[in-house]
């Protein structure tokens, strides 16, 4: 679904990340995990086409990304830049949807071009296609305002999937961090994307509403089974919510290693992390992202999680 | 007057303002009755108060206050109408900007007034030379704060756009307009009163201009009558405030989410 080749990128003479490959089944859940700096920001950023890779490519579903592919969902770590102020909750959920119609009028609008030109050396023609384009200017404006409601429905089946139903008509500044990330999540699931990217979406808010938020996303994911890459530098997050880790060193960011998670599904906060599985791939993950070599001997057997577990 | 109402009183920043004047005010008539100031050489405060009151009446007032409220409403309309785009134009365009900012940085400091002759050369007609003397002056603060604002506009908010597939065109629209637009209407309200007393300025010194400072100029030469001309200088006072203080108000109403974060930003730790 998602291939990452040999992705390179550098700023200048400093190298952010260097020959990432990677790939991502549809569906799944991957977390890329590694220390602050190591360029998981910017390995997110070439796979949504945003920024160019120096070298190297990422292919999506047979087709290399060179700009921004048709329904990709972003969220970002900082809400609070991302939500637009201005518009209501509503309005910023609806947002995306806008950029879908509107390639479809961009391209009305071209193919409005090309009747033009040649008007332009034929009077009559071209008063005709005035007459055609106030007549199809009429419909738009009737088709604009169906459009925009159900748009705004979109948004709000959203907004009712994460939980914040009643939040519709209020702005993003009079909403609390956990539900200003609730409001981009529920941005991101308007668009049906096909693939979901999250960069550290879950590191400005609290312990509590962490937790929450994870299990929103385990949830509407696995409902709808969006291909989804988190990028987080929570070693115990990557484990819990991933299908799949991939351990980035520290920088220039390489894939230092992949850890599978077969932890059974559906997830939880409590009963998932008091599994000794849990705590054996979290100090797996741990000592990959610290560098340290796994120790000759096997790993302490007295853990906390483990005695937990031992209780019926 | 009870405790809890001065505290009202001496807490809202109108109210301090008025209490400010109603000193003054007292003070002067205070020290003119005591004999301390000439009455020849400065009217009592009541006197004053009665020729502002008298020049409500005054039809030849009430119409210089027309022809300079006009003025103004054109030369506000024109410079919105170029400084905005151009700001917005070169808040995008970095190199732009450096390109111009030395000439801008020369331009600005130029009291508008001087240039009436010049302008009234090119302009040959006394109320349009007017309005370009206050365009000019009204420009400069709309321009650089349009800047400002759009070269503000958060990276993330953009790339956010971009990543749903919105083009350049697009994103213009609907983050960096929005987002320098509470930027923008800080300079028009700057602008505002600029362009009053400057167009007050233009009218007492051009001698074709109608207008309060034509009129007053008019009062000066004819009855010398000073109560008068305070009560002239205090009408002009009352309306720049009543200027700033729509413009104040219409921006808290249209940019509620920007002094609501501005607010938010402010109350954390
Ligand atoms: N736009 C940029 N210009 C220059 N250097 C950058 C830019 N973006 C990121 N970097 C550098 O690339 C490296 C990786 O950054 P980033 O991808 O943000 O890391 P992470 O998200 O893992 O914290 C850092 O050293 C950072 O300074
Ligand atoms: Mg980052």
């Amino acid at each position: 679904m998602l291939e990452v080749t040999s992705l390179t990128r550098a700023f200048g003479n400093h190298l952010a990340i260097a020959d990432i490959s990677m790939q991502v089944a549809e569906g799944e859940l991957v977390t890329i995990v590694g220390p602050s700096g190591c360029g998981k920001s910017t390995l997110l950023r070439c796979v949504a086409g945003l920024l160019p890779p120096t070298s190297g490519q990422v292919v999506l579903n047979g087709v290399p990304v060179t700009r921004v592919p048709d329904r990709l969902a972003v969220v970002f770590q900082d809400y609070s830049r991302s939500l637009y102020p201005w518009l209501s909750v509503a309005a910023n959920v609806a947002l995306p949807l806008l950029a879908a119609t509107r390639r479809g009028s961009d391209r009305g609008s071209r193919r409005g071009r090309a009747v033009r030109d040649p008007a332009v050396r034929d009077r009559a023609a071209s008063q005709r296609a005035v007459s055609q384009r106030a007549v199809s200017q009429r419909a738009v404006s009737q088709r604009a305002v169906s459009q925009r409601a159900a748009r705004r429905a979109v948004a709000l089946a959203a907004l009712e999937s994460v939980g914040l139903g009643g939040f519709a008509d209020r702005y993003p500044w009079q909403l609390s961090g956990g539900m200003q990330q609730r409001v981009a999540i529920a941005r991101a699931l308007a668009c049906e994307p096909v693939l979901l990217l999250m960069d550290e979406p879950f590191g400005a808010v609290d312990a509590q509403t962490r937790e929450d938020l994870e299990d929103l996303l385990l949830r509407v994911q696995a409902e709808r089974h969006i291909t989804t890459l988190l990028v987080t530098h929570d070693i115990d997050e990557s484990v819990y919510a991933g299908d799949r880790v991939i351990v980035l060193t520290r920088g220039p960011g390489r894939v230092r290693a992949e850890v599978a998670v077969d932890l059974p599904a559906p997830r939880d906060q409590i009963t998932t992390k008091e599994r000794r599985e849990f705590a054996r791939l979290r100090a797996e993950v741990s000592r990959l992202v610290r560098g340290t070599p796994a120790p000759a001997s096997a790993p302490p057997e007295i853990s906390p999680p483990e005695i937990f577990q031992q209780a019926p | 007057m009870t405790s809890t109402a001065w505290r009202a009183v001496s807490e809202s920043r109108a109210g301090r303002g008025a209490a400010g004047l109603v000193i003054l005010f007292g003070a002067a008539q205070l020290a003119l009755w005591a004999g301390r100031v000439s009455p020849a050489a400065f009217p009592l405060p009541t006197t004053v108060l009665g020729s502002a009151a008298g020049l409500v009446r005054n039809g030849a007032f009430v119409a210089s206050v027309g022809d300079t409220m006009l003025v103004w409403a054109q030369a506000m309309a024109i410079t919105v109408a170029i400084a905005v785009p151009v700001g917005l134009l070169l808040g995008t365009l970095s190199g732009a900007e450096r390109a111009l900012a030395p000439l801008i940085e020369f331009l600005r400091p130029f009291p508008a007034v001087v240039l009436i002759p010049l302008v009234l050369l090119i302009v040959q007609d006394d109320t349009r030379t007017e309005v370009v003397i206050v365009v000019y002056a009204a420009i400069w603060p709309v321009l650089i704060n349009t800047v400002y604002g759009v070269r503000g506009v958060d990276q993330l908010a953009r790339e956010t756009l971009r990543s749903f597939g919105f083009g350049p065109l697009s994103i213009a629209r609907r983050v960096s307009l929005p987002s320098a637009a509470p930027f923008a209407a800080t300079g028009v309200r700057i602008a505002g009163s600029i362009a009053f007393v400057v167009a007050v300025a233009a009218e007492l010194v051009g001698t074709g201009m109608n207008g309060i400072g034509a009129f007053t100029a008019s009062q000066e030469s004819g009855t010398g009558d000073m109560a008068i001309l305070i009560a002239v200088a205090v009408w002009s006072g009352l309306i720049g405030l009543a200027i700033n203080a729509v413009f104040a108000g219409a921006e808290r109403v249209a940019f509620r989410w920007h002094f609501a974060l501005a607010t938010s930003t402010r109350e954390l730790p």
